[in-house]
């Protein structure tokens, strides 16, 4: 069955099995953070992508069912993100903020973690703790008992704030 | 080869899609939007995505709201702004699973030890399936659920208000027992119960607290979670609690 995935903006057209979820798919095609793929039953969240802007879980959806939206993967955090998320020159503000608050310890959610952060820092530069956590909820993380994940997205969403000169929640 | 014959259609209506199972009947299969496990069948030649045929519609009327079943989960929280309802969902999904299980493989995977399951009981909900043209209650589609014959729209009567109370072994458990309360906009209130595997049925409260009703319901609600009797006693005391909110919050709105 051939398909053409749009993924961080680049048209990719690939030829799948009708069963191969999104998550095999990405990782056929080389995207990172797709690796992170764990429980392939939509519960760890570690497979997170973004899809039309929302996280999702890429272990729950039919590759074919993912085509004509957009999906964006990890690789399109960085400052650079055609250089991919090792090779990127900078990080972009979630990116670094998660470095520094120290929330990367095994590292094995953290890329699906910075895009469900980024999900709602796209929508709202300005969000409460709960929202913060409600933002991450989708993703399991068994190091960091969520405390300094959260301190990052707060940290990067003053950042974004004080950079841009906008402290109030994206108008509808 | 499986995979060099099976065809993809996306098609964009109901009809069409009724159409084209009937075309290819066994060999084909429908998708209705995200699940926990997409399964496909060795001998399918046709997948049906259903997509774009207009079951995510949501749409507000005189009589409540319907809701299509390849609406998220997400869908229906933003649709039904009820912050209790919001709480029972946070507790079953984190926003991932929210942003992508759609309403027709929720209902077809879940059991009653699900709040949401009890949120959407508690507001006396109604469905219709694929392949009958009348609305059923979501309690008897529940019982009798087969796979064949699938959710594809979700009627909620007109809601003034809801209370959700739930006790569980941590703060993100599925509950051991909960319980939700409705008020409707005829003035009845509704009371549904849950955190058990099998379906324990609701009631409507006629000038009375409940407390007799939901201890004789949960009876026999005894598995490898709990006795029947510590969810008769914890029961009771959710709905008082559940009841009062629901009183406080009405009085609220009163005030304002």
């Amino acid at each position: 069955m051939n398909l053409n995935l749009r993924i961080n903006q680049k048209d990719y057209p690939i030829e799948v099995r009708p069963e191969e979820k999104l998550l095999g798919v990405l990782r056929q095609l080389g995207f990172l953070g797709a690796k992170s793929g764990g429980c392939v039953k939509g519960e760890c969240g570690a497979c997170t992508v973004l899809m039309d802007g929302n996280p999702i879980n890429s272990c729950m959806l039919l590759a074919v069912q993912a085509q004509g939206h957009d999906i964006e993967t990890i690789e399109s955090a960085g400052q650079h993100p055609s250089q991919g998320w090792k090779k990127t020159d900078g990080y972009s503000i979630l990116q670094q903020a998660f470095i520094e608050s120290g929330s990367v310890q095994c590292g094995y959610c953290t890329p699906a973690m910075i895009l469900a952060a980024k999900a709602l820092l796209d929508k709202n530069s300005d969000p409460s703790e709960a929202e913060v956590r409600d933002a991450l909820s989708g993703v399991l993380c068994r190091c960091t008992a969520y405390v300094k994940p959260v301190q990052a997205v707060l940290a990067a969403a003053e950042k974004i704030r004080s950079l841009t000169g906008f402290d109030g929640k994206a108008s509808d | 080869m499986t995979e060099k014959t099976m065809q993809y259609k996306r098609p964009t209506s109901m009809d069409e899609a009724r159409a084209l199972k009937q075309q290819f009947g066994d060999k084909a299969k429908l998708l209705f939007g995200g699940t926990f496990q997409p399964k496909l069948e060795e001998e399918l030649e046709v997948l049906i995505d259903l997509q774009k045929a207009g079951l995510d519609v949501v749409e507000w009327n005189e009589s409540g709201l319907q809701i299509g079943g390849l609406a998220t989960l997400k869908s229906l929280e933003e649709s039904l702004e009820l912050q209790e309802f919001s709480e029972a969902l946070s507790i079953e999904y984190g926003l991932n699973v929210r942003n992508t299980l759609s309403l027709t493989n929720f209902l077809a995977q879940t059991n009653g030890r699900s709040p949401v399951l009890c949120c959407l009981l508690g507001l006396n909900a109604r469905v219709v399936l694929l392949n009958r043209n009348e609305e059923i209650l979501l309690a008897t589609y529940m019982e009798e659920k087969t796979q064949e014959d699938p959710v594809i729209q979700i009627r909620i009567p007109e809601v003034l208000n809801l209370a959700f109370e739930s006790v569980a072994r941590s703060a993100k458990d599925l509950p051991i027992v909960c319980v939700s309360v409705a008020k409707s906009g005829d003035g009845s209130v509704h009371v549904s119960v849950g955190g058990v595997c099998k379906l324990i049925p609701g009631f409507t409260l006629k000038n009375d607290d409940g407390q007799e009703k939901i201890k004789a319901i949960l009876a026999n609600a005894e598995d490898e979670w709990a006795s029947a009797e510590y969810r008769q006693e914890v029961g009771a005391v959710l709905l008082s609690r559940a009841l009062l909110k629901l009183h406080l919050e009405a009085g609220l709105q009163e005030t304002k």
